[in-house]
């Protein structure tokens, strides 16, 4: 059991290194409606 | 997929928001930074049986005149036909009581060849105020179809609705074009043209209206004026929105008392409950004491946001606010602002990045720039959380003050302490910037209304699932990986701990030996050294290296402040207890005194009241000011403010 609690907490964390990478070191494409859809720009 | 494309415009507080609230029902899309508008608001309404519209709520404005942000995108939207935005048939909403100033924008967008049709909103003011209106001789008059509505009580909705579905048959003849000949032959320059346009553009609405518009004075006496002359009074008005402002603060924290501590406690056994219960491994204490206390700290603020944003809505809605705005423009002017930079200020409470975006519609730029400069001081509700409960760790909750409640006392003085910083900040800005501007102040005074439960219920509700769902996912996110920083350790120092605490304290209790295991391991996991690494910056403000590191995570988000702590108190805490009491219970390693003393409260207290927390607020100003130099100039302030302010209180007070 101990294998499956390792995995799940591999992608729990990577998942949040990824949104925090996401929100705020990549840069988002700019596309024409950037800004009125919560893209995150 | 909709059939029609309806623009709704038209000036500030005609109930255009509220009219496209009744229009579109649930089925809206917000833009949360806008790009393009201001604020851009869209939404599907069900015309008839077959057809639906889609509706673009315009930015409210005055003019097409494209002098400010607002304008210029409402003149982007109606005059370009390659626009993503552009509608087929506009709707210009306006005030029963307003019509000649309103019905300006109506005569411009007639300008422009569109579809478009008036929706005279507020009529069931018609009766009370004595007002009558000949609608065919206005309709004829203007090109126009018309519509009489009532927002507010759901009234003329479905003619209106009728007017929107036969757009093809609405006329799109100007109505005022004529006049451009004479004014081309008087005026050769554009400034004085434009002028004489608006001029002229007034004169033939006033003609308009004389022939279709009329008001018995007598019913026109009404309450509006008393409120008026008491509410704007030179001294009252001030005192009546202070008393205002106090109330609110006192009931936040009363009111919010109960849901939060079930809240806090709910967290705690939930905990516990999944520490005891799932099978014990690595994810069970990810789960323990990462992700439960993570949302924990979000979901504890939900009640006071939710309080704080039901009494501003409530204000705002009732038409109270714009006084508010009026009586602030006279201290504004004296500090070099824009009576326009109330806006900014007091929608800072709620956040700082449409704040500050709300600054765009401020034509001078130099009142534009200190605008923005100064709203980061204005407490927003990323504040809210760390002031909450820092306020309830050094001030006893039973302790009054007049017999009022101090604890309330002070989140006031925190936000009037935000609020006076803004403006005497924008006074030296005023002194220091040497940019030549000028600027004029326009503010409506619209009708006090009961305010519509609906629209409330719809701006606490998006405010705070804004809170919980954007400021909640980086908490979440922050505390994940700060359980990671907290759990695991260069070297061999945390696998050897146990060892370590049983050789050099022999005698100690089971208990203890175990808080003093959990200590050491912390201590010597990467979250740890890096805490110790700063800590010789931050203690002389009464901070731990615990506090430090809540001190750098926020710098994302103030409000990852708390989660912080939730997370590093966490670790290795076996014990169910809330948020508040491990804080509490926290002592420092060397002295064994509490960490959350009333000196280092107030230190910490400060230190959020000044400093530029906020990675977000640092990339609008960067976008809104088109460079690197203002929010780093700011940043830099900030933050040197916040620490030698916090420095003096601490050094004082301890």
């Amino acid at each position: 059991m101990m294998w499956i609690q390792n995995i799940l907490t591999i992608i729990v964390v990577a998942g949040a290194l990824w949104f925090l990478y996401t929100k705020f070191i990549r840069k988002s494409k700019n596309n024409k409606n950037c800004g009125n859809d919560g893209c995150g720009c | 997929m909709s059939d029609i494309r309806v623009a709704l415009i038209g000036n500030p507080n005609t109930g255009k928001t509220s009219l496209f609230n009744r229009l579109t029902g649930l089925n809206q899309k917000v833009g949360n930074y806008p790009g393009i508008t201001v604020d851009k608001k869209t939404g599907i309404s069900k015309i008839d049986q077959n057809t639906s519209a889609e509706i673009i709520d315009l930015p409210g404005t005055y003019s097409l005149n494209a002098s400010s942000m607002d304008e210029d995108v409402a003149v982007k939207v109606l005059s370009d036909k390659n626009n993503d935005n552009y509608p087929d048939l506009v709707v210009v909403v306006v005030d029963i009581e307003n019509l000649k100033r309103n019905l300006f924008i109506f005569t411009q967008i007639k300008d422009l060849g569109l579809p478009t049709i008036l929706a005279i909103n507020m009529a069931d003011q018609m009766t009370l105020k004595g007002i009558d209106i000949d609608i065919p001789k206005l309709e004829s008059l203007l090109e126009t179809k018309i519509a009489l509505v009532s927002s507010k009580q759901n009234k003329g909705l479905s003619y209106l609705k009728k007017l929107i579905a036969s757009y093809k048959t609405v006329s799109t003849k100007p109505c005022f074009i004529e006049q451009e000949t004479v004014l081309s032959k008087f005026a050769k320059d554009e400034k004085k043209k434009h002028h004489l346009e608006t001029v002229r553009r007034y004169q033939f609405l006033k003609k308009t209206l004389e022939k279709t518009y009329t008001q018995d004075p007598q019913n026109a006496k009404d309450i509006r004026t008393f409120l008026d002359r008491i509410l704007i009074h030179r001294i009252y008005g001030y005192l009546i929105f202070f008393g205002i402002l106090f109330m609110v603060f006192q009931a936040l924290f009363s009111w919010s008392e109960i849901p939060m501590d079930f809240i806090d406690s709910t967290f705690a056994t939930l905990s516990e409950l999944t520490r005891t219960h799932l099978p014990q491994g690595i994810f069970t204490n990810l789960l323990a004491e990462g992700i439960i206390p993570g949302i924990g700290g979000v979901v504890i603020f939900i009640p006071q946001i939710a309080f704080l944003f039901l009494f501003t809505s409530f204000l705002e809605e009732s038409g109270y606010m714009s006084r508010v705005v009026f009586l602030m423009d006279r201290i504004m002017k004296r500090f070099g602002l824009s009576g326009k930079s109330i806006v900014p200020l007091i929608s800072g409470t709620a956040c700082a990045i449409p704040a500050i975006m709300a600054a765009r519609n401020i034509e001078s730029w130099k009142e534009r720039l200190i605008t923005i400069l100064v709203t980061p001081f204005t407490t927003c509700s990323a504040r809210l959380p760390v002031y909450a409960i820092i306020i309830s760790l050094i001030i006893p909750a039973e302790a009054t003050f007049l017999s009022f409640n101090v604890q309330g006392l002070v989140l006031m003085a925190l936000y009037l302490l935000g609020f006076f910083t803004a403006i005497i900040a924008a006074a030296i800005l005023d002194k220091v910037l040497k940019i030549a501007s000028k600027s004029y102040f326009v503010v409506e005074m619209p009708n006090y209304k009961l305010p519509l439960f609906k629209n409330v219920a719809y701006n606490v509700i998006e405010k705070t699932k804004a809170f919980v769902f954007e400021a909640g996912k980086i908490i979440l996110a922050i505390s994940i990986l700060l359980w990671v920083l907290a759990s695991y350790g260069p070297g061999n120092e945390m696998q050897n701990a146990t060892e370590h605490i049983q050789n050099n304290h022999p005698n100690y209790s089971d208990e203890k030996q175990q808080t003093e295991i959990a200590s050491y391991k912390l201590e010597h996991s990467y979250i740890g050294v890096m805490g110790k690494f700063i800590e010789p910056v931050i203690k002389p403000l009464g901070y731990d290296w615990k506090i430090g590191v809540a001190v750098i995570t926020s710098f994302a988000a103030r409000e990852v402040f708390i989660g912080t702590l939730a997370t590093i108190y966490s670790v290795g805490n076996e014990q169910e207890s809330t948020i508040k009491e491990r804080m509490r219970n926290e002592v420092f390693s060397d002295t064994k005194k509490p960490v959350y003393s009333f000196a280092t409260g107030v230190s910490i207290l400060l230190f959020y009241a000044f400093a530029m927390q906020c990675m977000s607020t640092i990339a609008i100003v960067k976008r809104e000011t088109n460079g690197w130099k203002w929010p780093l100039i700011q940043m830099f302030v900030m933050s040197g403010l916040a620490y030698i302010t916090a420095l003096i209180a601490y050094q004082t007070l301890s």
